[in-house]
């Protein structure tokens, strides 16, 4: 084995490497709730435009209003009658198109107070950024191996059917 | 009799360690700060300016390339250095789309330019359109440029070498 042919297999080696931890993490992100389409925001806030809230996924905001009211029924213990006011209350400012207020990808929180805190529950997030970018990578790769693979099996059926002649 | 004062050695940068640093910068910072529900409005603001800035610095860095290709582009430029620049470009219009909106509807940098309500969403929207497309042509720009970027990576990143001989892959020639 030449030098190229062992520099071509060890970028294939690196590139299949790639390949599988890019699907491990789109199981992962998958299996987290994470995966969402990239545009998905940009839907949501044309649909807050338009003033067409209804036809916003439930999912979203729905566990988003479920999971903050049990927050506030876990931290506080108020009567049944408080509770509801304040579930009330969520579900208002949740479903409100406020001014500024940008669509979440995944469960919406409200905005942080201090400079550095971050909100660890939303992390998923920014993997799920850095997945895009390595899947768009590997579909590029894919398709330009495929390409080439391609070019070559049309050169070797062109060289097969006008072998050359000209030999003197 | 030698009178020569001994040449003040300034250090060397290595330009494409700086690059491959800078670009991993910029990625990242870009992929954290894209999520405004993780890092709050505040730091997502910040982020977004120094973000503005690396980019700047990006742009100087390869001022060359982009001057040399701008300058011979409709003459005789090879087919993938001309699609690198396409996509570079729609790159540059959306990365300064989502900065300049994102500028404009900023609420902690101290910056009210009094936009009214309708303005201010639409320039949200495009603010968010701007960056997620920015997501999407990074990974391409990514893979227009993984052979640099692995060979690089292992180079400066991953010194260790699993028993192998160094082997090292010329970055890709765009000028033919």
């Amino acid at each position: 084995m030449n030098r190229k042919q062992a520099k071509n297999r060890q970028i294939l080696k690196g590139v299949v490497i790639f390949v599988i931890v890019v699907a491990l993490g789109g199981v992962g992100l998958i299996a987290t709730g994470n995966m969402a389409n990239p545009y998905q925001a940009t839907m949501q806030m044309g649909d807050k435009m338009s003033g067409n809230m209804g036809d916003r996924p439930p999912m979203d905001d729905a566990t988003a209003v479920t999971d903050v009211s049990d927050e506030i029924v876990g931290a506080s213990d108020v009567s049944d009658e408080v509770v509801t006011a304040s579930d009330e209350s969520v579900v208002t400012e949740q479903q409100m198109p406020v001014e500024g207020e940008m669509p979440a990808r995944g469960n919406d929180h409200s905005s942080s107070s201090s400079l550095f805190d971050f909100r660890w529950d939303q992390v998923g997030s920014v993997f799920y950024n850095l997945w895009v970018i390595a899947a768009v990578t590997v579909v590029v790769i894919m398709l330009s191996y495929l390409s080439r693979a391609f070019n070559n099996r049309k050169l070797r059926n062109t060289h097969n059917l006008q072998p050359q002649t000209s030999h003197v | 009799m030698e009178n020569a004062k001994p040449k003040k050695q300034t250090p060397k940068i290595n330009r494409t360690k700086l690059n491959l640093f800078l670009d991993i910068a910029l990625t990242l910072i870009f992929v954290v700060e894209m999520e405004y529900h993780f890092t709050g409005i505040a730091l997502h603001e910040l982020m977004g300016l120094i973000f503005g800035v690396a980019l700047l610095i990006h742009l100087i860095l390869h001022w060359n390339w982009i001057v040399s290709i701008t300058r011979t582009f409709f003459k005789k430029v090879w087919h993938e250095s001309r699609l690198n620049y396409v996509l570079n470009l729609a790159l540059f219009v959306a990365m300064f789309t989502a900065t300049i909106t994102g500028i404009m509807i900023s609420k902690t940098l101290g910056l009210d330019l009094g936009l009214d309500m309708s303005l201010r969403m639409t320039t949200q929207y495009i603010h968010i359109l701007a960056s997620e497309s920015t997501l999407l042509i990074i990974g391409l720009h990514v893979a227009m440029h993984w052979k640099w970027i692995a060979s690089n990576v292992k180079k400066y990143l991953l010194s260790f070498n699993f028993g192998h001989r160094e082997q090292t892959m010329q970055p890709v020639q765009e000028v033919s």
